[in-house]
């Protein structure tokens, strides 16, 4: 009985050395991660890579044990009597307490060392810091004052150069993540956190790599936050050099001087559109369509119907809880856009000396949205 | 003065009164749902619906419920027993259940309206905000809770105590009525408990599995095609809570069934905190349920800002539902540990208890020691929503702290987990030397690695905020620490592998559930290191590999063993057998389908998908993987029905279990079956080990102690 015990050891601990391959290749074809896009997400699927060899290895021993034992240890037909009497063994015991003990010393260095290159703030002072502002539900990000202090809803990048993101919320607890570069870190209100990575590739090759060219990395918000939380959403263009990067800043600092196409631009840089649709979808969306809107009768949740006029729109964006259209809540729209757009206005006022009014930019954008 | 009220609440028109309140408020009910389920589909096939529907929908109900009170009034006195709906209001008119919802709505609607007027005052109006309509619900709320326990009787003895009256424990059924009324009512044998959690448990899991099943539809293709984003929130936060109010009702279940017979003893030590556990789960679910129906967006975990500022009100309720489940934790911990300090029977010394009794020992020495953080958490949420404290919004002076809610939190909560698993990880060390006919292998390792995980488990709660925004110093400490958790859990799977090694194994229906219950725990554990170690975490963290992490750890840690349990005792509560094909076929649907949705859960985590989201971007690919978790999602749900089927018609079986049908030394097996009402006819002595399978002479584990002179 003995020596039968040692050749069903053996066999078990050939297939488990077997099995731990086996799996390694199963887990890598079916866990697939998204397109590594970051110089620190080159390191972070290195150590990935470490856990799916040790997941393979503590699979394969377990299960392999297991249905070892069902194939060599199951009660015969007909057969009577119980099982081998052991109550254990010292010796195993140890070994399998100490042996994971290393194991976790082991990727707790690691982890620790990766960790500390990935929270690393030595390098900041050549890096691009962007402030990125996160609220309910939309992304803007504040590009350095040497590049134009540029404000965008699209988050614009250079390949191969240090980022380092300064993140604050204007309301509730929100989350940057870009799967495609393996970082993600809650954005809070009242306190800034951070967040360091260097991209490696552009955005028109990450949707090669991605197998689809039109497809769009974004910024996805991954901490639960409302109404429209799942299309918290913003574009990444990650862009070939610092020539076009500064070309794509430019670009965005542009003002048309048509009010239309401003107002648009307002539209999505303001996150407008994260709640209000122009195509009279209702799906997701914590705000009335804004199709056909401008001169649209609107009833308010207090009964009474009012005019979609210049002096309706003005109001409810600047104070957003004193007229509700019914159906919908109060303090869901941020009601600090007076402040910011007067704030934008003077800012463009003092860079380009041009009298801009963003309102009526977004009434006569409105206007072009008929049914 | 005392007693003449509790004598009245128990005359005959006290009765009737009760009957006809569940006449009314269960048509009331229904009809709300099945109007709900109606406009619903009404709306998705986008038929017009007659201007006037909802109005008529509410004369229709209101009508009806009179009708019905009327009728309940009636059935009350008994006149009707000759008709099924006269007999069903007749003894509804009798169970505590239905007298404690009474004073829960009695007592809600009084304050509710009450504090509404006062806001009415116009001194009083001009100070306070809107809040205060918030305010009467969770006031509201929060008495209600008392209405219910006065009501349902869970206080009566207590009351009496108070004004000098001698109370007697009362045992066995209601006098006078069919001896299953004593399952709707105050009582307080630990074995009537433990039905009445495993039962509530059961209906509860389906709700849960409902909703879960509601969402996964939706969630089948990108786009959204049943609900609002809202609703989809509303549904995803309330299968969360109303999932782990499911498994503490069951592990109340199994804990307070089992522990006492294990150890040789009658019952709990405090038989009537036991039946208040029990009981005020009742409130506390009701207010749970109201919630989903008020909706709320925070999901289970209700961080501020958000869950302080949300505009969807049924966050209160959450809060407050929450936090009443919290009392009939530390009220169950402390009575298990009593129970099992001071009741053990005559020569069992702890390393002779059933591996069971440890793990109860385990969960609740958390469960007695971690929920008061929790309760402070919620209760600091609730405060500052309604009486304007201000703990967690930075934008004040002085500034309040976000982050301090999570750390509160997840010191409970992440415990809470543990006291999931851990009297899981009990049963597989219990069922597997029964079925593998050895002793377990090592079992002073096996319960000592239970504390061990109870221990660390205080240890970790912050790899839940490793992306949350806490000092950098805190994420290198709780990274290790967290991989800590892995050693005592590698000593259990070791453990089982040491005592199926060289056995002599058979597999019916609870065999095939621990086994099961091994391969979905270890997809579950090993899914979590990569979780700990924090340069992988920054991708995972927030996305579905967690949701297949967590929902793996728990069907293996806490579902499977828990059905693998039901039929292992089904025998032992009820005398009968369960069908042992339809338990196979429950097995053999749920093991494969629950692999397909955690590992599809793990996949789309991977590429990208974040949790709590109603809709997903078809650009990565998710579609094909988010069908197939459905499917599977639909094929677990049709085997648990497998199993209810099963369990509940077998139970009717002419045909008696044998008396150990399982061949286990356990003690619980020297009873009869069903246990009688103090378990062992005569006191039982404990003379050997409890897992000597297979040993040369055989040695005897407990036995019933010889009277004198034998």
């Amino acid at each position: 009985m003995k020596n039968g015990l040692a050749r069903h050891l053996t066999i078990a601990t050939v297939l488990t050395v077997l099995s731990t391959f086996g799996m390694y290749f199963v887990l890598k074809s079916l866990f697939a991660l998204p397109v590594q896009a970051t110089v620190e997400g080159a390191k972070i699927d290195r150590m990935f890579d470490g856990h799916w060899w040790v997941i393979s290895a503590l699979f394969s021993l377990i299960i392999v044990f297991m249905l070892y034992a069902i194939f060599a240890f199951s009660r015969k037909e007909g057969e009577e009597g119980e099982g081998m009497y052991m109550h254990g063994n010292m010796a195993l015991e140890v070994t399998w307490t100490v042996a994971p003990l290393i194991l976790v010393l082991a990727f707790g260095w690691w982890g620790s060392a990766l960790l500390s290159e990935l929270l690393d703030d030595s390098r900041d002072s050549e890096a691009i810091t962007i402030q990125v502002d996160a609220y309910k539900w939309a992304w803007r990000f504040k590009y350095p004052q040497e590049m134009g202090g540029v404000e965008t809803s699209t988050l614009y990048l250079p390949k191969d150069r240090l980022i380092v993101l300064e993140m604050e919320s204007q309301d509730v607890i929100h989350s940057f993540w870009i799967p495609e570069f393996r970082v993600k870190q809650d954005i809070l209100p009242g306190r800034k956190t951070y967040l360091r990575f260097t991209p490696s590739m552009t955005t028109q090759e990450i949707a090669d790599a991605h197998g689809d060219s039109s497809y769009q990395p974004q910024v996805r918000c991954a901490e639960i936050c409302g109404t429209s939380h799942a299309y918290m959403l913003a574009p990444v263009e990650v862009l070939t050099d610092q020539a076009a990067f500064d070309e794509a800043l430019f670009n965005a600092g542009q003002l048309s001087a048509d009010p239309v196409e401003r107002g648009e631009k307002w539209y999505v840089d303001y996150g407008c559109n994260s709640c209000h649709s122009m195509d009279g979808s209702l799906d997701g969306k914590a705000g009335p369509t804004w199709l056909g809107i401008y001169g649209r009768e609107e009833e308010l949740v207090d009964g009474s119907v009012v005019i979609a006029d210049d002096d309706y729109i003005r109001s409810s964006i600047y104070y957003p809880n004193e007229q509700i259209v019914a159906g919908y809540a109060p303090n869901i729209m941020p009601n600090n856009f007076e402040a910011q757009f007067l704030e934008q206005q003077q800012k463009i006022k003092n860079e380009i000396n041009q009298d801009i009014d963003i309102v009526s930019d977004l009434i006569e954008f409105m206007k072009t949205l008929e049914e | 003065m005392v007693k003449a009220i509790v004598n009245f609440s128990h005359s005959k028109f006290a009765r009737s009164f009760y009957a006809a309140f569940a006449g009314a408020a269960l048509t009331w009910l229904l009809l709300s749902v099945a109007f709900l389920a109606l406009n619903w589909i009404v709306d998705l096939a986008d038929i017009a619906a007659p201007e006037n529907a909802v109005a008529l929908q509410g004369t229709v109900r209101l009508i009806l419920a009179v009708l019905m009170g009327i009728l309940g009034f009636i059935a009350g006195s008994g006149v009707l027993n000759g008709l099924w709906i006269g007999r069903f209001l007749y003894y509804a008119g009798r169970t505590a259940l239905v007298r404690g919802l009474f004073g829960q709505g009695l007592v809600f609607a009084i304050v509710y309206f009450l504090m509404r007027d006062v806001r009415t005052i116009p001194e009083i109006e001009s100070g306070v905000t809107q809040a205060s309509g918030e305010a009467a619900i969770v006031l509201g709320a929060l008495l209600s809770t008392f209405g219910f326990l006065w009501f349902s009787g869970v206080m009566t003895d207590w009351t009496l105590q108070m004004f000098g009256h001698h109370t007697e424990l009362k045992h066995g059924g209601p006098p006078g009525e069919p001896e299953w009324l004593r399952y709707f009512n105050i009582d307080v044998n630990h074995k009537v408990i433990g039905i009445q959690y495993g039962v509530t448990g059961i209906l509860v899991l389906l709700l849960g599995g409902a909703l879960a099943i509601l969402f996964r539809l939706e969630l089948a293709f990108p786009g959204m095609q049943l609900f609002s984003t809202d609703d989809y929130n509303t549904l995803f936060s309330a299968h969360g809570m109303i999932m782990i109010a499911a498994v503490f009702l069951g592990v109340g279940a199994l804990i307070n069934y089992l522990a006492p017979v294990m150890i040789g003893a009658a019952d709990m030590a405090f038989p009537r905190l036991n039946a208040f556990s029990y009981w005020i789960g009742v409130p506390a679910a009701v207010m749970l349920v109201g919630g989903m129906i008020l909706g709320w967006d925070t999901g289970w975990v209700g961080y501020p800002p958000h869950s302080s500022s949300t505009q969807m009100l049924g966050v209160v309720l959450f809060l407050m539902g929450f936090y009443m489940n919290g009392f009939a934790s530390i009220a169950s911990a402390i009575n298990l540990l009593v129970t099992v300090v001071t009741m053990r029977a005559k020569g069992m010394n702890y390393w002779r208890m059933p591996i069971f009794v440890w793990t109860a020992i385990a969960t609740s020495i958390m469960q007695f020691s971690a929920t008061q953080t929790v309760g402070v958490a919620l209760s600091m949420v609730l405060l500052q929503r309604t009486m304007g404290m201000n703990f967690f919004d930075p934008s004040t002076v002085p500034p309040g702290d976000p982050v301090l809610y999570q750390h509160l939190f997840w010191f409970y909560s992440h415990p809470a987990v543990y006291v999931w698993v851990v009297p899981g990880f009990g049963l597989i060390s219990e069922l597997l030397p029964v079925f593998a006919r050895k002793p377990l292998y090592g079992y002073k390792w096996v319960a000592m690695s239970s504390i061990g995980i109870a221990l660390v488990g205080f240890i970790v709660w912050a790899h839940h905020m490793f992306t949350a925004g806490m000092p950098d110093t805190l994420r290198y400490i709780f990274m290790v620490s967290t991989m800590f958790v892995g050693i005592p859990t590698g000593v259990k799977f070791f453990s089982w592998l040491g005592t199926i090694w060289g056995g002599k194994m058979i597999y019916p229906t609870p065999m095939l559930f621990i086994l099961g219950s091994i391969s979905v725990f270890l997809l579950g554990g090993l899914s979590g290191p990569i979780l700990a170690t924090i340069p992988t975490d920054l991708h995972l963290h927030d996305s579905y590999w967690v949701v297949g992490h967590f929902h793996a750890t728990i069907f293996g840690g806490f579902v499977f063993p828990f059905f693998g349990a039901l039929y292992y005792w089904y025998p032992k509560i009820t005398g009968r057998m369960y069908n042992e094909w339809l338990g196979k076929l429950h097995f053999w649907l749920m093991l494969p389908a629950f692999w397909v949705m955690s590992i599809g859960q793990m996949v789309v985590g991977l590429r990208g998908m974040r949790r709590r989201i109603a809709d997903y971007d078809p650009a990565l690919n998710l579609d094909f993987t988010h069908s197939l978790i459905t499917i599977a999602t639909l094929v677990i749900g049709w085997s648990v029905l497998i199993m209810i089927y099963n369990l509940w018609t077998s139970a009717r079986s002419k045909e008696l279990a044998p008396e150990n049908p399982w061949g286990s030394r356990s003690p619980e097996w020297l009873a009869p079956s069903p246990l009688p009402e103090f378990n062992y006819l005569s006191p039982i002595e404990i003379i050997g080990e409890p897992y000597e399978y297979g040993k040369d002479e055989e040695e005897i584990y407990a036995r019933p102690i010889p009277a004198i002179g034998d």
